[in-house]
């Protein structure tokens, strides 16, 4: 036992150094984290596949351990990589762990459930911090696969951008992204409610944001990728693919008719104070007039009028009234529909000239509002016969030709 | 002496060999942060067909078919993955399987914002495998009452159990299918889509009574409803109590059974809802007192509001002063309204009694405020109105005058 115990400690120290020496190794492996990720990532370049469970000799079985630090949430990826975790598991794990991280750190205020709408400015900028936060720190632990590029889907992808490139998405993304904190952060200064808002004021502050977008959109892009990406994604595009929802169309019939939508959306008035007055809405409805006249250049058969029960609303409403007329056609009911507005625009100039106090005496004007009512029920009874014209009267789409026919009577009979 | 220092030696060195062996289990604190808060690494000892490499670590192995998903769970959950962390992955991977957006990748970019029927049904039933497959897959893990946040499951199902909040979570999930199914149907015609809406949550109403007691109900809708919402909307900028809340929501739920949304108003209709508004409003004042009313008012009646854009260039338009005007405004039109509907009147006295209600309206204007506001009044959307009594009483004047 003497003579052995020099032995046993030569032995003992030496395993020792070799377990003092794995543990240094083990540690050393797993310290530096991208080293390690490029390690797998070259292995599976080797293997020819990005399947982890054919590279199993480059992968390192994992344990899961709480992240409590940032440093930690680096160990955690560079561990779920080193395990072989595909990109969207790992955007998956780190988007959760951050949520539920950054809840932590930046707690919901403790407030009563009748007061959770909260859009004060305060309240909208801790939001946005937080959203920010969880973004910039995504994007540090996961590289290109936190980028929007990598995370789309190849049909959503396809859809809202087309043929652009990865790095023209991410801009475009990083651009939608401001711009939306920036509108955001006004609505919020600006009262936080649709009811409550200082109309005039919000317009000219979202026209002003949505002309500083377009231009920093516009110096990312050729002419021809902005005139795609606003023909999937603007307003105009939106109305548009809600107008042709029920008709099949060929790209260029949709590129016509995007045109003619955007010229209508942007010759639109603009009121400062959201109401738009007579003079407006007679403009509008000469450049809804107009629009219709080019769609139907475009849809040159009974599309035109399925567009048009959608695309104009009071079209859509004519149209509905006349759908249990068997006999009133699609091109009837148009005629009628342009009657209509054409005895609204009749009836809003009698009452201009005489809120302007032009023009003819008033006995004058109401002999000219006589003549005029009555042109127009001649022409509507003309139109659609005598049964249809009275049911129209009593429609709520029709109630213009009701009042007409009131203002035909001399004053005397009106009423019986 | 020196057998004494050997036998030290060897039990210090033999001790240090045990820490050395069992450091990551042993030592969590003196290794390294790694140990403590990254992933262990374990011993590979594959097993066949799965990613687990031993009882509790994992490599990942990507699943090949449904058949593969149960047993990642199990090895995410052995290598001590929480809850959170296995909902998220099991997501994502459902997420890839049952992606709707798969169904309209062969539609022009145009035609996928509105899907037809078909497709929607489509998508509704790629929606329903995918949940009963999260579901049993993680069982009660999937439950929506175990992946709330702790403060969002307050804010909006109070103290409801689990069982209940799962319910409804799954009454919500299938309406609003149902509900984008309807809108799909009805192809854009607004009134057919808002009828639909009305019958479904009708129908939605008596599910969630089969669930809840009168009291959860009210406590669920009051939380939850678009009535709350309204409410809660109106009163951001203002304190008040539960009690106060729940006597304005009631308030809220009732006007709003008595006048549904329409896509178009009569003038009978829309008369009618005024009336009605101000009798919301009235008790909305005896509810919250002068002050906190004006500021609620203003962000819950539109009309108001824009009366009370004036106080911003006329000081002397008190919030009082612009419910006055407001309240003058409702009622002038109500009489146009009535006098319009009442067959009653003779034809020949109707221009008469028009005018004679246009001359009183006229005065109550000019008796409430400065005739430089009343100017101001008339020539903003709200007080229009006014402008056009004026016009009407001029040209009905005699000529010559």
């Amino acid at each position: 036992m003497k003579n052995s115990l020099p032995i046993l400690l030569a032995l003992s120290l030496g395993l020792n150094t070799a377990l003092a020496l794995y543990q240094f190794n083990r540690s050393s492996s797993n310290a530096p984290l991208t080293a390690q990720a490029s390690a797998v990532a070259s292995a599976k370049k080797t293997s020819g596949t990005t399947k982890s469970a054919s590279a199993p000799a480059a992968l390192e079985p994992i344990k899961w351990h709480a992240p409590k630090t940032d440093h930690d949430l680096q160990l955690v990826v560079a561990d779920l990589r080193a395990a072989g975790f595909p990109p969207s598991a790992l955007r998956a794990v780190v988007a959760q762990t951050l949520r539920d991280r950054l809840r932590e750190n930046y707690p919901d205020p403790d407030r009563p459930y009748w007061k959770s709408f909260d859009w004060s400015p305060e309240s909208v900028a801790a939001r946005q911090k937080r959203e920010t936060e969880e973004l910039k720190q995504s994007e540090a632990l996961l590289g290109r696969e936190a980028l929007p590029s990598a995370t789309l889907s190849q049909a959503d992808r396809e859809q809202r951008y087309g043929k652009l490139s990865d790095e023209k998405i991410d801009a475009l993304s990083k651009i939608e992204r401001d711009y939306n904190q920036i509108s955001m952060a006004a609505f919020a200064t600006r009262n936080g409610s649709l009811i409550a808002l200082d109309y005039a004021a919000f317009k000219k502050e979202q026209d002003t944001i949505n002309t500083a977008k377009l231009a920093d959109v516009a110096a990312i892009m050729t002419p021809e990728e902005l005139a795609q990406y606003e023909m999937r994604t603007s307003d105009s595009a939106r109305k548009l693919m809600r107008s042709i929802q029920t008709i099949d169309l060929n790209e260029s019939e949709y590129a016509a008719l995007y045109q003619a939508q955007k010229r209508y959306d942007d010759a639109q008035p603009n009121p400062t104070d959201g109401n738009y007055t007579a003079e407006m809405m007679a403009q509008r409805t000469a450049a809804q007039q107009a629009l219709n006249e080019q769609a139907r250049a475009v849809l040159n058969d009974d599309r035109f009028y399925q567009y048009l029960k959608l695309a104009d609303s009071n079209y859509g409403r004519v149209a509905k009234f006349t759908g249990t007329y068997p006999e009133i056609t699609p091109a009837t009911s148009y005629a009628l529909y342009q009657l209509h507005t054409e005895a609204s625009n009749a009836m809003q100039q009698l009452s201009q000239s005489a809120r302007n106090q032009t023009g003819a005496s008033p006995q004058q004007r109401m002999l000219d509002r006589q003549t005029m009512a009555a042109n127009y029920e001649t022409k509507l009874l003309t139109l659609v016969g005598p049964q249809v014209a009275e049911a129209y009267k009593k429609d709520p789409a029709g109630r213009i030709f009701s009042s007409l026919s009131r203002m035909a009577k001399p004053p005397s009979t009106r009423g019986n | 002496m020196k057998n004494t220092l050997l036998v030290a030696l060897l039990t210090l060195s033999m001790v240090l060999n045990v820490l050395l062996a069992f450091y990551p289990f042993a030592s969590p604190t003196a290794s390294s942060t790694r140990a403590s808060t990254g992933f262990a690494p374990g011993h590979a000892a594959a097993l066949s067909g799965v990613s687990s490499t031993s009882a509790d670590t994992i490599l990942w192995s990507a699943p090949k078919s449904p058949q593969d998903l149960p047993s990642i769970v199990a090895n995410l959950r052995a290598a001590g993955f929480p809850p959170s962390a296995v909902r998220a992955i099991i997501n994502q991977l459902l997420n890839e399987r049952y992606d709707p957006s798969t169904l309209t990748a062969n539609l022009p970019f145009w035609k996928r914002s509105y899907p037809s029927p078909e497709l929607v049904a489509a998508r509704q039933k790629m929606q329903d495998e995918r949940t009963a497959q999260f579901e049993a897959l993680l069982g009660a893990d999937a439950r929506p009452s175990a992946a709330l946040d702790p403060k969002q499951r307050k804010q909006r199902f109070g103290d409801l159990p689990d069982d209940k909040v799962d319910a409804i979570s799954r009454i919500e999930q299938d309406y609003s299918g149902i509900s984008s199914l309807a809108t799909a149907e009805a192809k854009g015609d607004m009134t057919l889509s808002m009828e639909q809406r009305r019958v479904l949550e009708k129908e939605k109403l008596a599910d969630l009574q089969a669930l809840l007691t009168p009291d959860q109900l009210e406590q669920y809708q009051m939380r939850n409803s678009s009535s709350a919402h309204s409410v809660k909307s109106a009163v951001s900028k203002i304190d008040l109590t539960e009690v106060e809340y729940a006597e304005l929501y009631r308030a809220k739920k009732q006007f709003d059974e008595q006048t549904p949304q329409l896509t178009t108003f009569s003038a009978e209709l829309w008369a009618q809802r005024t009336a009605k508004q101000q009798v919301l409003n009235e008790q909305a004042r005896a509810t919250l007192g002068e002050s906190r009313f004006y500021t609620y008012l203003a962000a819950s009646d539109y009309l108001y509001a824009q009366v009370a854009q004036l106080s911003k260039k006329h000081p002397s338009v008190t919030p009082a002063v612009s419910y006055q005007l407001y309240q003058l405004q409702t009622e002038a039109q109500q009489a146009m309204s009535t006098i319009g509907a009442d067959k009653s009147v003779p034809a020949g006295q109707r221009g008469s009694a028009t005018q004679a209600m246009m001359t009183a309206y006229a005065g109550k204007l000019n008796a409430l405020v400065s005739p430089e506001v009343a100017e101001a009044y008339k020539k903003s959307p709200g007080g229009s109105m006014f402008a056009a009594f004026d016009r009407s009483l001029e040209n009905a004047q005699p000529t010559g005058k």
